[in-house]
């Protein structure tokens, strides 16, 4: 029943009537800057189709995902968008920005649409966090000169309230999957998230009230096969929880950029800079692209226990090289702590099924 | 793991005899005195990290070295450990150590290689790290897993991606400033700006010189094998402020003008003159020595000798250090690598662009084509993607590099009709 609440709005593809849509890819980027500039903020989640034109501009061996989102730029997927926004969240999307305004330069591509970028350190200090806010303002100020508009503090802080509803909402849902058995499944709950990345604030808040309303109250008896924590690399659909939930596990959490990092903290809404909050709130996100190893590890660590899970499964995209430098200090960190580990590196759709199937059944069959 | 100053001893003698070894090995060439003085230090350096004593920071690609001389510590530039180790030929286990760790063989070798060093703990220790946003996302990452593992403590700069935007400068240079301070109390000493300054003016001297180098290897024929100007990396060296670095190119300099004076050319008859972008094959000299021996095609100059900032201002040591860090055209969007990469070539009369690519090196590999495209807006030069492993000697094949380069030089015989 609840999942009829997610389709009024469809899967968030069609431009919507009145408000221009900016996209972005990271969870880098403050939504609430674009919906100060009265702007719909759209995540990219990736087409999950193989590549061939993108490579025309960036190389083979490169993160999945990015050429993924390139390709789409190339085949006119986003021309629905005002313009996208691109973060300097790894070497790839820093490339990105090249390469994506290359492509859309070309003239047989239609009007040119503007790509803004964003520069994000690594870390979350005092200085790194100044850094931001003065990177957060020559985007704002980009946005204002191309869009014709101005995002004032006001603007800034509405936004900031509505978007901290939607991650109270969403910490919520998440938290119901700590129960034995989950009312919803790690599939349902990634589409929830995405849904949430792609439509209209004030809508999703209010209709994940209903869905909570419904949730919250349902009696679900019994438990579920093993536990799961999924982390990693950045997931565009939820092919691979799927597979993990046919074969009778649950993906309980999830540390991905596309699923509890983006409601992990809330905007300090009455704070005098709101733009100073903003930085603040996107630089504690704890992704594998901050430089610190030991807050991720103690946030994984906490997510683990809090949901109760019985073992990891650790995500790579090919050449994602976070993620292939952070795998085996995490993997040792979970090991050590008792949590058993699964590795599953593979391209930005799956091709191995197969193989993914194997070796997923036989870590459930060893958890079970 | 507890080390003993026996077992350090151990790895300096074993690293001496390596050192020997690699002076001794056969050359193509004559190399030029300092470029012999070059190489020692660099060794020098390695050697004294392991001592005793010793106060060695980590550092990251673009890490200022004048920093951590300033605080009389041993700046370990850990990338140029696995080139050192691959020319030594001690790299494959250090790889296979890595690999047996989990690392994926699709990421940098010069990291995997380092850690697969410290896996066997082969490194100097470190007393702090140091890193920066650029070049990559391997820095920082595997920089903040060592200090976890070495317990002690890692200071990360960001690099501002507009460098050229106003702000971009102070951001920079109060990162710079906070880690001098930072490692000053790593170092159980206060920070002595007097001293950086003095350590500023060396490094001003230094890159005076090897401008001047870099101007004499504008002379047609080239002056200077690329084979081993290339290992100069003027441009991230860890010498940087350091009284060899003068010395050695002060001597460069005095070599290079007494061979054009003489009239001494690299190669004879030069046929082609070529621009290498990147770093080099560090496990032997094949490539260049087929370019540069066979087909007398110099390598002319190679984008990591390029220098692009200004004098610094001793006076404002933070500040100067931030300008030279952000003048990176490898910082920001590829236009300004373009830009910089179209004035090399006429610089220094290129025929043609060898771009090196290697796997696992997702920051130079990602701007390759669209550097190339550019280019090929502006000017018409031949441009060569290079698929080449610096420091992995596993991946290395003689007859298909050979095949490539082959081709590339036909392709330029053909432009010259």
């Amino acid at each position: 029943m609840w999942k009829e609440y997610l389709k009024d709005v469809g899967a968030g593809l069609k431009p919507a009537p009145t408000r221009g849509k900016i996209g972005y890819l990271s969870i880098h980027v403050p939504e609430e800057i674009i919906l100060g500039a009265g702007r719909l903020p759209y995540r990219l989640l990736g087409r999950g189709k193989p590549v061939k034109r993108a490579s025309a501009y960036l190389p083979k061996t490169f993160d999945p995902s990015v050429l993924d989102s390139l390709e789409g730029a190339i085949e006119g997927e986003y021309s629905f968008l005002e313009g996208v926004i691109v973060a300097n969240v790894s070497d790839a999307h820093r490339r990105l920005y090249d390469a994506w305004r290359v492509a859309w330069a070309t003239p047989d591509r239609g009007e040119p649409k503007k790509v803004f970028f964003l520069d994000v350190p690594k870390g979350a200090d005092a200085l790194r966090v100044r850094a931001f806010s003065l990177a957060l303002s020559a985007l704002m100020r980009e946005m204002e000169v191309a869009l014709d508009v101005r995002i004032s503090p006001e603007g800034l802080r509405e936004a900031i309230g509505l978007c901290n509803e939607t991650r109270i909402l969403l910490q919520r849902l998440a938290r119901l999957r700590r129960q034995k058995k989950p009312p919803l499944s790690g599939h349902d709950f990634f589409d929830v998230v995405s849904w949430a990345q792609r439509n209209d604030k004030s809508y999703v808040n209010q209709r994940l009230r209903l869905i909570l309303q419904e949730l919250e109250t349902a009696r679900c008896n019994g438990a579920v096969g093993p536990r799961l924590m999924l982390t990693g690399s950045p997931l565009g659909s939820p092919g691979l929880i799927s597979l993990i939930e046919r074969l009778g596990a649950q993906v309980v959490c999830e540390d991905l950029c596309t699923g509890m990092q983006y409601f992990s903290d809330l905007v300090e809404e009455d704070s005098p800079e709101p733009l100073n909050a903003l930085a603040r709130r996107y630089l504690d996100i704890p992704t594998a692209r901050m430089a610190d190893t030991r807050a991720r590890w103690g946030y994984l660590h906490k997510l683990a226990e809090e949901y109760d899970v019985t073992g990891v499964i650790y995500f790579t995209l090919k050449f994602d090289d976070i993620y292939l430098f952070e795998y085996p200090f995490i993997r040792n960190k979970f090991q050590k702590a008792g949590y058993p580990v699964l590795l599953i590196e593979a391209e930005n759709f799956l091709t191995n099924v197969g193989q993914i199937e194997t070796r997923v059944q036989a870590f459930t069959e060893m958890l079970g | 793991m507890t080390i003993v100053e026996d077992q350090r001893k151990r790895q300096r003698e074993f690293f001496t005899l390596q050192f020997q070894k690699r002076l001794k090995r056969p050359r193509g060439y004559s190399p030029l005195k300092s470029s012999q003085a070059r190489e020692r230090a660099m060794f020098r350096l390695l050697l004294e990290s392991f001592r005793e004593g010793s106060s060695v920071v980590w550092k990251s690609t673009f890490v200022p070295s004048e920093i951590i001389y300033s605080l009389g510590a041993i700046p370990l530039y850990v990338e140029s450990f696995s080139a050192v180790a691959s020319a030594v030929d001690i790299c494959p286990p250090m790889l296979d150590a890595s690999e047996r760790c989990g690392y994926s063989r699709d990421s940098c070798t010069f990291l995997r290689a380092v850690l697969g060093a410290s896996h066997k703990d082969i490194l100097p220790r470190p007393d702090a790290l140091v890193s920066t946003s650029y070049y990559c996302d391997g820095d920082p990452k595997i920089f903040d897993i060592f200090a976890e593992e070495y317990k002690k403590p890692h200071f990360y700069l960001h690099v501002p991606y507009a460098a050229e935007a106003g702000w971009a400068v102070d951001a920079l240079a109060e990162q710079l400033e906070e880690v001098a301070i930072e490692l000053a109390k790593v170092m159980g000493k206060p920070f002595n700006r007097e001293r950086l300054s003095e350590i500023i003016q060396s490094s001003n001297e230094a890159r005076r010189y090897l401008l001047k180098a870099n101007e004499l290897r504008r002379h047609v024929p080239s002056p200077m094998l690329g084979c081993e100007a290339i290992d100069y990396i003027a441009s991230i060296t860890q010498l940087w402020g350091s009284p060899e670095l003068v010395r050695i190119s002060r001597l460069l300099c005095e070599e290079l003008e007494e061979r054009i004076e003489k009239g001494v050319a690299a190669v004879e008859p030069e046929q082609f003159r070529f621009l290498w972008c990147h770093l080099r094959p560090y496990y032997n000299d094949e490539v260049f020595n087929y370019l540069e021996g066979h087909h007398k095609a110099v390598v002319a100059f190679e984008s990591v000798n390029l220098i692009t900032w200004k004098e610094m201002d001793p006076g404002k040591p933070f500040k100067s250090l931030a300008e030279k860090l952000l003048a990176n055209p490898a910082i920001g969007p590829y236009e300004r690598m373009t830009r910089e990469v179209a004035k090399m070539v006429k610089d220094y009369q290129i025929d043609g662009i060898i771009w090196m690519s290697p796997w696992g090196c997702r920051h130079f590999n990602s701007m390759a084509q669209l550097v190339k495209d550019g280019l090929r807006r502006e000017m018409d030069v031949p441009f060569y993607i290079l698929d080449l492993e610096c420091i992995d000697k596993r991946n290395y094949s003689k007859e298909q590099v050979r095949t490539r380069l082959d081709a590339f030089i036909e392709v330029l015989a053909g432009k010259r009709g």
